[in-house]
This record gives C-alpha cells, sequence and structure tokens, in this order.
C-alpha cells in the first residue's frame, strides 16, 4: 500500500471512530435522560391528580389551581384511578386489561412501575390517602420531546456526521500530501542528478526536520561523490597535460633525427635529449605516482590537524613556483594571540588543493598585479579572503561559477579547465566550511573561506 | 584604571581599519584600553517615537552582521589590551554636550582619519568630525592606504576591507 493512503486510512479510522463514539454517546444520554425525566413528570401529574380526586379537602382546590396554572397538559394525557382496590385481584380486574400485565404486576409488587409502548408512556402507582385505603393510580401520555426532539438530535447528529467525515477525508488527504510532498520532491530531484550533473543540490528545506535531515544527507553524500568524481578529473587532466609535453618532444627529436642519415654526433646529441625528456618524463610518473598513494583515494582520507598558518605559507610557496610574475601579499595582522585558534581538522592534501586553487586563479586572472592573502580569526571560525584586481566576474554569470567546466565570457585569454572552484568548495563542503565569492567585473574577486575551528586543546 | 579612547563610527567595516589602526598604535604600551565606537545621531523630536526609544534597538538596527563579526575579530586580536569596546550613540546638538559627554566617558584620547569621509546612514546622522576637531581632546589622526580600490559603487560591506591596509600616523 502506498504511504500516503496509509496514511488516509489509519487519520479516517481514528476520527471516524472518534465522531462515531462521541455522537452515540451524547445521543445514547440525552435519550436516557428524556426517559427518566418524563417519568418523573409523569409521577408528578400521578400524585396531583390523585390528589385532586382523592382527597376531598379544600386544599385540593389549591392542589387543582397550581396544576393548571403550573403544570403544561401533556399530549393525550390520559388518567385512570381504581379506588380503594385489593392487590391479589387487581391483575386480572376487567378495567385494565388494555395495561401490560407485568407492569400492573410491577406496581403492585414495588408501588411504583413504568413501561412504554409505541411513544406512550405508563406510570402506575400505590396512592394512600390518610384513612390508609389503598389506590392505584395510572397516568399515561405521549412523549413529545421523544417523539419529535430526539428524532430531531438523530438527524442533526447524521448530517454532522457526514459533514465531519468529508472535512475528515478532505484534512487527511491535503495532509497526507503535506507529509509526502517533501519526500517526493526529494525522490524527483534525486532522480534527475546522475554522474554528468553532479553539481545538482537537493533544495533544503527550512522547517520539516526529518526531511530537512534526509535532503541534508544527500547532499553531504553528493559533496563527496562530486568531489572524488572532479579530483580525478583534474588529475587527470592535469597528468595527460604534464605526460605529453616532454612525449611530444621525445616524438620530435626522434622524427627529425631519423628523416636522413646523420654523423654519430648528432645520434648522440639527439639521444642525449631524447635520455632527458624520458628522465623528466619518468620524473613525473613518479611524482604522479606518490601523489596517488599520498592522496585521496578514499581510503586514507584522513582528517588530522591542519594549522592554517602554515597552509597559507605553503600556499604561497606552491603557487609562486608556478606563477612567477604575480607577487603575493600576506596579510597576518590580525591573527589571534592564542595559535589554537588557527588549527582545523581537516585533511591538509585537500585543504592545499583548495586554497592553491583558489590563490592560482587569483594570479591567473590578475595579469601580475598583486593579490592578497589574509587569514584571521572570528567566532570559532577562521577565515582565508584572497583578493585580487583581476578581471572580475561577470554579475550575470555569478550564478554558475561552481558548475564544472564553467568558464566565464571574459576569460577566453587565459587557459583553464573550469574545475578549480567547484573543486575548492566542495573541499572547504567537506570541511563543514563555506566559501563565499564576490566580484566586480574588472575592478577583482574576493573570495572568502570559513572553516570551523578544530576542538583541539593544549 | 583603563585609558579610555573615542573612535568615530559609521558602522562600516571600513570604518573600523580606524579602531585596528588606534590599537595597533596602543598595543606597545600594554596599558588596557577601554574602546567606544561612537555614531551621531539626534533623538526623534516625535514624543511617541521617544516613549519607546531603546538605544540598544537603535545600535541593533545601525549595525551590520559583517561589522559585528569584524568587531568581535577585533576583540580577539587584540584580548589583551582591550578591557572593554562598546557602541555608543551621540545625540547632543551642540559642542557643549559633546564637550560633556567627553568628560562624562572620562575619554583621554580620540582617534580621526582626514582621508577616509563617514557614510551616514540616514537623514537624523550627523559627522562628529566638526565636533571633535573643535573640542579640547588629545586627538590623534591617523590614515591609511587601502589596498582596495576606493569603492564609490561599491556599496556592500566586506569582510576584505579591513585587510590589506598600511594605516600611518599623520605628524
Amino acid at each position: 500500500m502506498k504511504l500516503q493512503n496509509k496514511i488516509i486510512y489509519i487519520l479516517l479510522t481514528a476520527f471516524i471512530g472518534y465522531t462515531l463514539l462521541f455522537s452515540g454517546f451524547i445521543y445514547y444520554s440525552i435519550s436516557r435522560f428524556a426517559f427518566t425525566d418524563f417519568y418523573k413528570r409523569l409521577e408528578i401529574r400521578a400524585i396531583a391528580t390523585a390528589k385532586i380526586e382523592l382527597e376531598k379537602q379544600k386544599d385540593s382546590n389549591v392542589v387543582q389551581q397550581l396544576r393548571q396554572d403550573y403544570l403544561e397538559p401533556l399530549t393525550n394525557e390520559q388518567h385512570i384511578i381504581l379506588e380503594d382496590i385489593e392487590q391479589e385481584n387487581l391483575i386480572d380486574d376487567r378495567r385494565l386489561t388494555s395495561y401490560n400485565k407485568s407492569f400492573l404486576r410491577e406496581v403492585v409488587e414495588e408501588g411504583i412501575g413504568t413501561y412504554s409502548h409505541q411513544n406512550t408512556f405508563f406510570y402506575g402507582t400505590i396512592y394512600k390517602t390518610e384513612d390508609q385505603k389503598e389506590h392505584l393510580v395510572i397516568l399515561s401520555a405521549e412523549n413529545y420531546f421523544i417523539t419529535h426532539h430526539l428524532a430531531y438530535l438523530r438527524n442533526l447528529i447524521f448530517t454532522s456526521l457526514a459533514i465531519a467525515f468529508l472535512l475528515i477525508v478532505i484534512f487527511s488527504v491535503m495532509f497526507s500530501r503535506k507529509i509526502i510532498e517533501p519526500i517526493q520532491n526529494i525522490i524527483k530531484k534525486t532522480k534527475k542528478i546522475g554522474s554528468e550533473n553532479l553539481h545538482m543540490r537537493l533544495e533544503v528545506p527550512e522547517n520539516n526536520d526529518a526531511v530537512r535531515e534526509l535532503a541534508q544527507t544527500f547532499n553531504d553524500m553528493l559533496n563527496r561523490l562530486e568531489t572524488s568524481f572532479e579530483t580525478q578529473k583534474n588529475f587527470i587532466s592535469n597528468a595527460s597535460h604534464e605526460l605529453n609535453t616532454p612525449l611530444t618532444s621525445i616524438i620530435g627529436e626522434a622524427d627529425v633525427t631519423l628523416s636522413k642519415a646523420r654523423q654519430p654526433e648528432d645520434y648522440i646529441e639527439s639521444l642525449q635529449t631524447i635520455l632527458g625528456e624520458a628522465e623528466k618524463l619518468q620524473q613525473k610518473t613518479q611524482a604522479l605516482l606518490l601523489l596517488a598513494q599520498t592522496g585521496f583515494d578514499g581510503k586514507r582520507q584522513k582528517f588530522g590537524k591542519v594549522r592554517m598558518d602554515q597552509l597559507i605559507l605553503d600556499v604561497k610557496e606552491t603557487v609562486e613556483k608556478i606563477q612567477t610574475k604575480n607577487k603575493i601579499c600576506l596579510d597576518f595582522s590580525l591573527l589571534p594571540e592564542n595559535p589554537l585558534l588557527l588549527k582545523v581538522l581537516g585533511n591538509e592534501q585537500l585543504l592545499h588543493l583548495a586554497v592553491s586553487n583558489i590563490v592560482l586563479n587569483a594570479c591567473k586572472y590578475s595579469d601580475g598585479k598583486p593579490v592578497n592573502i589574509a587569514l584571521a580569526v572570528m567566532d570559532g571560525n577562521i577565515i582565508i579572503i584572497v583578493k585580487d584586481d583581476g578581471i572580475g566576474i561577470p554579475p550575470d554569470e555569478m550564478e554558475y561559477i561552481y558548475d564544472p567546466y564553467f568558464r566565464a565570457s571574459n576569460t577566453i585569454n587565459h587557459e583553464g579547465h573550469g574545475i578549480g572552484l567547484p573543486l575548492a568548495r566542495n573541499i572547504v563542503r567537506i570541511h563543514d566550511g563555506e566559501l563565499k565569492v564576490s566580484s566586480s567585473l574588472n575592478r577583482g574577486t574576493t573570495v572568502e573561506i570559513r572553516l570551523p575551528k578544530g576542538d583541539f586543546v593544549l | 584604571m583603563a585609558k579610555t579612547i573615542l573612535i568615530p563610527t559609521d558602522f562600516t567595516v571600513d570604518s573600523l581599519n580606524l579602531v585596528k589602526l588606534a590599537l595597533q598604535k596602543n598595543q606597545q604600551s600594554g596599558e588596557k584600553l577601554r574602546v567606544i565606537l561612537v555614531y551621531g545621531q539626534w533623538m526623534s523630536s516625535s514624543i511617541t517615537e521617544l516613549l519607546f526609544y531603546s538605544k540598544s534597538r537603535a545600535l541593533d538596527q545601525l549595525e551590520s552582521p559583517e561589522f559585528k563579526s569584524c568587531c568581535k575579530l577585533l576583540m580577539e586580536k587584540y584580548d589583551s589590551i582591550i578591557e572593554q569596546m562598546s557602541l555608543d550613540l551621540f545625540s547632543g546638538t551642540n559642542q557643549n554636550a559633546f564637550q560633556n559627554y567627553l568628560e562624562g566617558n572620562q575619554i583621554a584620547e580620540a582617534y580621526y582619519s582626514t582621508h577616509y569621509t563617514f557614510k551616514l546612514k540616514n537623514s537624523s546622522s550627523f559627522s562628529l568630525i566638526p565636533f571633535l576637531t573643535r573640542s579640547k581632546i588629545n586627538l590623534v589622526e591617523m590614515n591609511w592606504d587601502s589596498a582596495n580600490q576606493p569603492n564609490a559603487g561599491n556599496q556592500q560591506d566586506e569582510l576584505s576591507a579591513l585587510f590589506f591596509t598600511h594605516g600611518q600616523m599623520a605628524h
């Protein structure tokens, strides 16, 4: 059964069961009350009638007066009074054939008896006058309340039950939809995400706790997946480029040498060139092997203490080797006095990769202008600010900068793969951090990385 | 007894450079400091507004999250010399009121910059610089070179405004 239907059925059973029970209870108690109340009214009338008829005294006038003034007449009210009865043969009395036998027996045995027959209610009692004579008084009347009001109440309850049923159905359908909707959204969105659009993320709803957690867990998983995907892509594109250069020169050298017969010295010279290139190639493959071993193949991705100021100095060194024309300025003027605040729980290689990617980008797009890096700590967050005065990012392209392989329209003169920034963002996300880019065209770009401080003690 | 210094502010990160330089200058002496950041804003003349006036709420409306976090940053950095750092509104109208304010808060020094123009947040705000220059207080002029472009069109308040600056004292 679908979850939505299940929720509807459960809600329907619970609510309808409750309303049925509730209205049944009301109906039952009202009708019970109506019966007892009516018998009480009959009792008052029976005694009043007996007083008027049997006691020929002056105060019977008062009773009659009271009865006329204050007791409303009942529909089909009838009474019968048998004076001075003998209890033994009362039941077989001719005049009482129209009454129920067990009712008469009850009256004789207990002094009071009641019964009802087709909306007519009977009340019988033995009335004793002062001269110790016993008289039988039977009063009967139709209960207007039960015939009319109770029927009205019954109709009312049935109508309200029908309305309640409708409301409950509508409510439970809407409720189940509301519950199911975010989950279905997640399912729909997750189905769309494949290896070709791993950068897509689920929307994290703001209030719904369980669903929010689900979406966040999915997003975290996607972050990890995407990072490892892109690390590999990045690695492959870099590696192939790096390996290609020496290979090309080896092939070219060999080609030129073989084009015609040459002197032995020429062969020696060209072989030496080839050897040199091959050695370079070997160094590079060894470096790659080392990178693969120490790198991020999932199993060995370990988190440890990373000191951010040290990391930034390392990054500066690395970047200066690659980009020689840029000047990198560090601003450590606002570092806190406590060095513990600078330590992040993270993977040094990954963080190094992320920060160096951003700094390299800053150098690449700023055409030799100085690049500023600042480090600061606020509120338990470590903040790295990388600022350049480069070409900037066009404002209408800001939303695509995290898409892999996306390159802004003004980057045509610069080489690149469009992988660095998304990769850096994912690495920062893995460390529970935040990456913010703000830029104005032709003015420069500022990248802000926030990383939470690790909980280390001295 | 800590020394109290007054620094005018306009609730932008850029203006906090003045605080940074002032703190840097005072760091060597090792003396404890009480820093008061003051903004000039007249009170409303409407009686109902005055009835529900709360200084902390007024300050809260003026502060941006970036400004707040930069204040925290400065407090963390200069934790050893800052005894207290507070924000205040000055709402007096004449020089005597300002002089009283300085004396009431026992202010020893005030800092200002001639290069930086304070940005007023609303029409009831006013610059404190004329009051400062006319007062008899020990006034220190600080200026800084910003690595940022003169951000005329740049309206957003960036954390980076506090960095990459090189301050000097005016002579």
